[in-house]
C-alpha cells in the first residue's frame, strides 16, 4: 500500500490540476513533486525515516580502513534499493599503475560494431530509457561484452542545451550510470564500464529545436579492447 | 531627505556609513596630467579610475561642482598619488604614491589597487577591482575527423580585462576554483574539473604551469567543487557510488586532502549538484531533483563529535529549476540560477528576509553566479544560441555589464577570495 502511497497522491494532483490553465509541463512537474513529497512524508509516518544521527567517534567519522570513501549510513540508501547504485571500477583510467588506458586510447565503434553500440536517447530531464528497441541493444551489448571478454567501455552521458550547464554535469552522470547498472544487471563485469558526463558541453546538434535537443540527450559508447593494444 | 553623515578619522580614516543613504554618493575626479607619459595614456588610465568608481556600487562620478567627494590627481614622475576632500567637512586624505611603468596592463592593475584604497577612505570598505576572475573559455578545435570541443581555464581583472590562458592542457577544463587560503600546498595554485584521462577529475595546477595534476584519491566523475571560506574543507559531486551524490573532502592549505572523502548526501532516482558553503563551513547549500524540480537544498557539514541532520531542508521554493547556488562571502545571501517565465535568470535568496529576489531580468539564460569579496558585486555568464559571455552585476546597480568578448564560450566564472580581513 505504502508502495502505491505516491501514484495514488500524483494521480490525486492530476485530476485536481486538470482543470488549470497550466500547459502540461507544469503540471507534470507539479505532479511529480508533490508525489515525492507526499511519499515522503508517507514514509515519516510510518516512522520509517530518522531525523538526524550523531557521530559519536573519530573511527566512525574515518571509516572502515579498505573503504575508498566513508558512506553514508543513511536508512534511505538500505531501503530504497529499486534504484540500485553499483559503485564504479576502482581502477582509474590512464592512472599511473593503471591496467586501463586514458580514453584517448578508446574508439568510437567502427565497422559491425558501429551498430552494436548505438547511440541511446532519452525523454527530457529524464535518465530512464523509453524505447524498448533500446533494451534489446543493451542487451545485445552485454551479451557482446560477455563474449568479448577483454572489452572495455566508456560510456558517456550528455544532455540537450535547456537545463543550466551545471545541473546537467550531474544529469549526464546519473544517464550514464544507469546504462551502466543495465549491463552490469545483464552480467557484464562492472569494473569494464566506466561513465562520463559531459552534461551539455558537446552536443552533437548545434541546433535549438526540438529535434536538435532530442538528438543531445543521448548517451555514447567508446570501446577498448585490450587483447588487441600494443 | 535629510542627509546624515557621520564623518570621522577613526584609525586614520575617513568613514561615511552609507546606510541611510538611498542612493550613491558622488565623486568628482580632476584630469591626471604629466609629462612621463602621453595625454592619450593618461585619459585612458584615468577612464580605468572612473569605471571603477562607476561600479564600485557606492559611488559614481559626475563632472560638477558640489559632489560628495573630489578626487584631485596628481602625476609627478612616473608617481601617482591623488588628494580626496569630503566637500561638506572640508577634511582631507592623500593616497600614494603608486608607481605607473608605462605598460597599460600593469597601470591598469596599479588604477584598481588605487580604486580599492580610494574605496576605502570613500566607504570605509576597501574595493574589489584589483581581485581576479578565473573561467573557462570553450571552443571547438579542428581535428582529421572534424572537430572536437576543448575548453581551458583563463584568468583575468575584475573587469575582463588582462585576459591570460593559465591552463594549457588540450583537453577539457572547467570549473575553476580559487584557493581560500594560501599554504605550501596551494600557494599560487588553483584548481578545477579536467576530462584529460576521460572521466573529469578534480586537479591542482599551478598560475604558472599550463599543466596541473589530479588530487583527490576518488573513483568516478568528479564534478562542480567548491572551497570552504577557511579552505579547510572541499564539497563536490561524484558518482563513486553509482549516483551522482554529494561529497566532502577535508582539506589542509600545507598537506592537501586529509583522509578520505565522506559522502553526504544521496537519494535514489535523483541527481545532486552544484555544492556551496556557508561561510563558518558548517552548512552545504546544494541542487537536488529529489522532489521533481531541481531545487536548492540545505544540509549540515558532517563532523566529528556534531550532531548533523541526514535530511536537507528545502529553501527556495518561488521558482523553477534553481541551480548553481553560490553563498555570499558576508552569509547573508545565496545567488542562483532560476527559470522565470521560460528564461533561467540570476535570483538572490535573502537569509534574513527570507525573500527570493530576481536580480537580472532579459531574454538571455543566465548561469553560475559566483560573489565578490563584499558579498555586493557577481558575476555571471549567459548562455545565448550565438554566444556566452560574463557579466557583471550589483545589487545596488541592476544594470548588468559584458565584461568578455571574442571567440569563445565564457563560461564558469569564479571570483578570487579576499584573503584575510576586508
Amino acid at each position: 500500500m505504502k508502495k502505491y502511497s505516491w501514484l495514488f497522491a500524483a494521480l490525486g494532483i492530476a485530476f485536481l490540476t486538470s482543470s488549470c490553465q497550466s500547459n502540461s509541463n507544469t503540471v507534470w512537474e507539479d505532479t511529480k513533486t508533490m508525489g515525492r513529497y507526499l511519499h515522503r512524508k508517507g514514509q515519516l509516518l510510518w516512522k520509517q525515516d530518522v531525523d538526524s544521527k550523531m557521530i559519536e567517534s573519530a573511527d566512525e567519522f574515518n571509516g572502515p580502513q579498505e573503504e575508498e570513501y566513508i558512506p553514508l549510513k543513511d536508512e534511505d540508501l538500505r531501503r530504497q534499493f529499486a534504484d540500485t547504485s553499483i559503485p564504479q571500477p576502482k581502477e582509474v583510467p590512464g592512472a599511473i599503475g593503471s591496467s586501463i588506458p586514458s580514453i584517448d586510447q578508446f574508439v568510437k565503434p567502427a565497422s559491425h560494431l558501429a551498430s552494436l553500440y548505438q547511440n541511446l536517447y532519452f525523454n527530457t530531464d529524464e535518465h530512464v530509457l523509453r524505447s524498448k528497441e533500446y533494451y534489446k541493444n543493451i542487451a545485445n551489448i552485454a551479451e557482446y561484452m560477455k563474449k568479448n571478454n577483454d572489452t572495455y567501455i566508456f560510456v558517456s552521458g550528455h544532455c540537450d542545451e535547456r537545463a543550466s550547464e551545471a545541473y546537467n554535469l550531474a544529469l549526464g552522470t546519473r544517464r550514464a550510470n544507469t546504462i551502466r547498472n543495465l549491463l552490469i544487471k545483464r552480467g557484464v563485469n562492472p569494473n569494464h564500464i566506466y561513465t562520463i558526463s559531459f552534461g551539455k558541453e558537446m552536443p552533437s546538434d548545434l541546433g535549438h529545436t526540438q529535434e536538435a535537443w532530442a538528438k543531445n540527450r543521448r548517451v555514447e559508447f567508446k570501446i577498448f579492447e585490450k587483447k588487441g593494444s600494443k | 531627505m535629510q542627509l546624515s553623515l557621520l564623518f570621522s578619522f577613526e584609525e586614520k580614516e575617513l568613514v561615511v556609513p552609507l546606510s541611510t543613504r538611498s542612493f550613491l554618493s558622488t565623486v568628482s575626479v580632476s584630469p591626471l596630467k604629466g609629462s612621463s607619459f602621453s595625454e592619450e595614456y593618461l585619459a585612458e588610465l584615468r577612464n580605468v579610475l572612473l569605471v571603477d568608481i562607476n561600479r564600485n556600487g557606492s559611488c559614481f562620478v559626475e563632472a560638477r561642482d558640489g559632489t560628495d567627494f573630489h578626487v584631485d590627481l596628481e602625476l609627478t614622475g612616473k608617481g601617482l598619488s591623488a588628494l580626496v576632500e569630503l566637500k561638506r567637512g572640508g577634511v582631507t586624505k592623500t593616497l600614494g604614491p603608486y608607481s605607473l611603468c608605462g605598460s597599460l596592463p600593469s597601470d591598469r592593475r596599479i588604477l584598481h589597487t588605487f580604486h580599492d584604497d580610494l574605496a576605502q577612505i570613500i566607504t570605509g570598505k576597501r574595493g574589489i577591482a584589483s581581485t581576479r576572475l578565473l573561467f573557462a573559455i570553450q571552443f571547438p578545435e579542428k581535428t582529421p575527423q572534424g572537430y572536437e570541443w576543448r575548453s581551458e581555464i583563463w584568468e583575468s581583472d575584475y573587469d575582463g580585462e588582462n585576459t591570460r590562458q593559465v591552463t594549457q592542457e588540450r583537453s577539457y577544463c572547467i570549473n575553476p576554483v580559487f584557493f581560500s587560503s594560501e599554504g605550501e600546498f596551494t600557494k599560487g595554485k588553483f584548481m578545477y574539473v579536467n576530462y584529460k584521462k576521460g572521466q573529469p577529475k578534480i586537479y591542482i595546477s599551478s598560475f604558472d604551469s599550463p599543466r596541473g595534476n589530479p588530487f583527490l584519491s576518488l573513483r568516478g566523475n568528479q564534478l562542480l567543487p567548491t572551497l570552504s571560506q577557511k579552505g579547510d574543507l572541499i564539497a563536490f559531486i561524484s558518482d563513486a557510488s553509482g549516483r551522482a551524490d554529494l561529497f566532502i573532502q577535508l582539506f589542509s592549505r600545507n598537506h592537501g586532502p586529509v583522509g578520505k572523502p565522506i559522502q553526504v548526501f544521496s537519494y535514489p532516482k535523483s541527481v545532486q549538484a552544484s555544492p556551496t558553503f556557508r561561510p563558518d563551513g558548517k552548512k552545504i547549500a546544494f541542487v537536488s531533483d529529489k522532489n521533481g524540480t531541481p531545487r536548492i537544498f540545505l544540509i549540515d557539514t558532517p563532523y566529528p563529535g556534531r550532531d548533523v541532520s541526514t535530511h536537507p531542508i528545502c529553501l527556495t521554493k518561488n521558482y523553477r529549476h534553481n541551480t548553481c547556488p553560490a553563498w555570499s562571502p558576508d552569509g547573508t545571501k545565496l545567488a542562483y540560477s532560476a527559470m522565470i517565465d521560460g528564461i533561467r535568470q540570476i535570483v538572490v535568496y535573502d537569509f534574513l528576509t527570507q525573500e527570493e529576489i530576481p536580480l537580472t531580468r532579459g531574454s538571455s539564460h543566465k548561469e553560475n553566479p559566483t560573489w565578490a569579496p563584499n558579498s555586493l558585486h557577481i558575476i555571471y555568464n549567459t548562455v545565448d544560441h550565438s554566444s556566452s559571455e560574463l557579466y557583471i552585476i550589483n545589487l545596488k546597480q541592476k544594470e548588468p555589464l559584458q565584461i568578455t568578448s571574442g571567440p569563445g564560450k565564457k563560461h564558469y566564472p569564479a571570483w578570487e577570495p579576499t584573503r584575510g580581513p576586508l
